[in-house]
């Protein structure tokens, strides 16, 4: 008899934890900051300043300078939330190797 | 014993005054004069997870009330309660309702737990879900094979290339080394942890879990152990043990109170070292 057993439910009914937030958050908002560092170097260093000679490519900056505003908002917010939670990370993860550099033990009996 | 050493001296005094009669009368259980106390039942519902293999269909919660007033403390006071009075199909694992045995690990109100150590909450709804991201066998019980293999595959037992010191005698270990076990060895995989971890979901059969890796530091750490560098090898894996992105879901999950992520950090700086 072969039944397809089901798989218990896991995100929809897991209560977010403080823990996987900020985990999830320091995933989400890397991924953020790595997409627009990637446009900005497309767009400034690899098209540069011709591409506002570029009708569509004008009209679409125009039409959304509003918008910029808020976006840099949010980028900056990213980028604050990615950093003070890299600097923690970096500070929780690495403390063992900080307070116990004396004596490194490997409790190796040779 | 107060109402023994009260009720010997007014028996030998032989005061027949209204308190004196009182205090008589409190050791007896019954009263004629009690006025019958008019208890509302405090209604609380359980949207318990059901399916069941002999008639599969689609998972689905259903509901259960229960009085508060007339159960036990805990959710697995409630479950059995449910077993017994209202639903005998519904399945579920439990032995020792206090918290060593780790049977009864389910997912209440959303977070990992064992159901005899979780208080029964005062929120008018509940709901209990078997351990997230497992197949699931029959309602509330789940699959546990794959967990029971990766806790296997660390060789949880002391290994040594030499023999011990004293021939037929136990090895002999320091209080200080002894204590670096503390925090490690009071594991029941009851699989809380490892069913909390994303990355554990999203990678099962690849990553070993919190569960196991915490028991590979208990035997990493073990003084008497004498495989320590090859056991570190075992586990230098991309999957095996560098899944672990420290969400830490793991140690909020413990019902023990114990720690993996830090356990697995352990690990990870000591594969840095060797």
């Amino acid at each position: 008899m072969n039944i397809l057993r089901p798989l218990s439910p896991h995100l929809p009914i897991y209560k977010p934890q403080l823990t996987s937030t900020f985990s999830i958050s320091h995933r989400i908002s890397g991924a953020f900051l790595a997409t627009i560092v990637f446009f900005f170097y497309l767009l400034c260093l690899k098209i540069g300043l011709i591409c506002f000679t570029y009708e569509n490519f004008y009209q679409f900056f125009f039409y959304s300078s509003k918008l910029i505003l808020i976006s840099v908002e949010i980028t900056a917010l990213a980028l604050s939330y990615h950093l003070y939670n890299g600097v923690r990370h970096l500070l929780t993860d690495f403390s063992g190797f900080f307070f116990r550099k004396k004596k490194i033990e490997m409790t190796v009996q040779n | 014993m107060a109402t023994g050493l009260i009720r010997r001296a007014i028996s030998r005094v032989q005061v027949t005054s209204q308190a004196a009669r009182l205090l008589v009368g409190r050791s007896h259980a019954s009263d004629a004069k009690a006025q019958p106390v008019e208890s509302k039942p405090n209604l609380k519902s359980f949207q318990i997870y059901r399916w069941n293999p002999d008639n599969p269909g689609k998972p689905e919660l259903q509901e259960y009330k229960i009085d508060l007033k007339e159960c036990g403390p805990m959710v697995l006071d409630a479950l059995i309660k449910i077993k017994n009075e209202i639903d005998p199909s519904l399945t579920f694992r439990r032995s020792c309702r206090e918290g060593i045995c780790g049977s009864c690990a389910m997912n209440i109100d959303g977070c990992n737990g064992l159901a005899c150590l979780t208080k029964i909450s005062s929120d008018s709804e509940s709901t209990i879900t078997p351990l997230p991201h497992m197949f699931v066998i029959k309602d509330l019980v789940v699959d546990m094979t794959n967990f029971y293999n990766q806790y296997k595959s660390i060789e949880p037992w002391l290994k040594r290339k030499t023999p011990a010191p004293t021939p037929g005698k136990e090895i002999p270990q320091s209080k200080s080394d002894r204590a670096k076990l503390d925090g490690m060895y009071e594991c029941i995989l009851c699989a809380c942890c490892s069913t909390s971890c994303p990355s554990y979901w999203w990678n099962p059969e690849s990553y070993l879990g919190p569960a196991a890796l915490l028991h590979a530091n208990r035997w990493i750490m073990d003084s008497r152990d004498e495989y320590t560098q090859e056991r570190l090898d075992a586990i230098n894996d991309e999957f095996k043990l560098y899944r672990c992105h420290t969400i830490l879901n793991c140690s909020r999950a413990c019902p023990k109170g114990l720690n993996p992520g830090k356990h697995i950090q352990n690990i990870k700086r000591l594969e840095l070292s060797s």
